[in-house]
């Protein structure tokens, strides 16, 4: 009922660090987060235009998108450029309620050219490969063996694993570092904190 | 081969921002024009400096002039933020990009954000993409007054320059510059944004000592 996304604050450009407080993971609507990696000019870009339509929509519907709508938004805008693609590898990830009344926690991930899919965990990035495989050894119990431990994904397992993740992404790839924005999403709303990261 | 500019090095203090460039214009590596201004007052709020292509950013600059001036013909009170200038130009950047032809500079945008009483200061690139940084330096200044400012800014701890430290880390970037970038130039000039408005300093000079180099190196004084 809840979902985390973490991310990096880090913008470079080749081997040179342009910035070290860029904030990668911003909110869409009440109960969804966008987190963008790729080339940072589409990324802002993305991100205005989505934002633009998410205030369209509210108007014209008297309600803010919700994230399976927000996720398919994206998808068509992404669409829209498919012959000259906006560099965006994205991230959606909200909560949202189904028929029941019950909320749950989505993460949707796509290409470039906006197909998409849901899944319960997902990475993107330069990063992306190698924080994919320990998430889903840990999050979808992947890869292990018969008597290994299957330890079920509370919230502060779920922010320890986050922390983990991106501590060892940034140990191996130059490009991700400084500062690690983790954000949580329930049906209250968008929580972030910060999390010191290797800065070299 | 076109004419382009060096460096542009920008510091935020508590109060404000220096933003500083120095005064030529390259033709490759012939120093062609010796007189180039390349931070300009935009507004009461905002500053802007530019490297990179000078015809480019010369067109971008009148553009901006223009907005201040339909700004002051409406008279409605309100003026050009340095956000709105800072997004302004990172759309006009980014839609170039996408077209295929961009304008060939890296802009700083440097102003005072009277709302929120804070400095504010952000780059935009000829690619289209934009960050805010309380210490920027484009082109040549990335290599080599980056490191330096961020050094002098990490042994703050957060707290953020006064306005002596802010000056004494950009006169050091500029003289840096001058001494190690083959097409550095001694003479720079200096803005400075804070609550009180913009201004423009005269044109100042490096002062590096080369007398303290190896003796095989000759021919510059200053």
């Amino acid at each position: 009922n809840a979902e985390y996304m973490g991310g990096h604050t880090r913008l470079s450009e080749g081997y040179s660090i342009l910035s070290r407080d860029v904030e990668r993971i911003q909110s869409i609507g009440k109960n969804c987060v966008i987190g963008q990696a790729g080339f940072h000019g589409d990324n802002q870009f993305l991100y205005k235009v989505l934002q633009t339509r998410a205030k369209i929509f509210e108007f014209d519907h008297g309600q803010a998108l919700d994230c399976h709508s927000t996720a398919s938004l994206l998808s068509n805008l992404l669409y829209s450029r498919r012959f000259f693609p906006i560099l965006s590898y994205c991230l959606v990830a909200g909560v949202e309620q189904d028929s029941q009344g019950q909320w749950k926690g989505r993460v949707y991930g796509y290409d470039v050219v906006g197909s998409f899919e849901s899944r319960p965990c997902e990475a993107t990035g330069e990063a992306g490969t190698l924080m994919l495989p320990l998430l889903d050894n840990q999050v979808e119990f992947k890869n292990l063996g018969p008597n290994a431990e299957r330890v079920p994904l509370t919230r502060e397992r779920a922010v320890g694993l986050i922390q983990d993740v991106l501590q060892a992404a940034t140990e191996r790839d130059i490009m991700t570092g400084d500062f690690g924005q983790i954000v949580l999403i329930d049906k209250d709303g968008v929580q972030q904190r910060r999390i010191p990261l290797r800065r070299d | 081969r076109r004419v382009h500019g060096g460096a542009v090095v920008g510091v935020c203090y508590d109060q404000g921002v220096l933003l500083a460039a120095d005064t030529v214009g390259s033709f490759g590596s012939l120093a062609k024009l010796k007189h180039v201004s390349r931070v300009h007052k935009i507004n009461d709020m905002v500053a802007v400096g530019f490297s990179g292509d000078l015809a480019d950013g010369d067109c971008l600059l009148n553009e901006l002039q223009n907005m201040v001036i339909d700004d002051s013909v409406l008279d409605d009170g309100t003026e050009l933020s340095p956000r709105a200038v800072f997004c302004w130009l990172t759309r006009v950047l980014h839609h170039r990009r996408n077209k295929l032809d961009p304008f060939y500079n890296q802009f700083i945008v440097a102003g005072f954000d009277k709302k929120a009483n804070k400095p504010f200061m952000g780059c935009v690139n000829l690619l289209g993409y934009s960050w805010e940084e309380s210490i920027i330096a484009t082109g040549m200044g990335l290599h080599f007054a980056l490191p330096y400012m961020r050094s002098q800014q990490e042994a703050k701890s957060g707290v953020p320059f006064t306005f002596e430290e802010a000056q004494t880390v950009l006169t050091k970037s500029m003289a840096c510059l001058y001494a190690r970038d083959c097409r550095g130039w001694p003479q720079y000039q200096v803005v400075k944004v804070d609550g009180a408005g913009v201004v423009k300093s005269d044109v100042q000079y490096s002062r590096v000592a080369f007398k303290e180099s190896a003796d095989y190196i000759e021919g510059r004084n200053s």
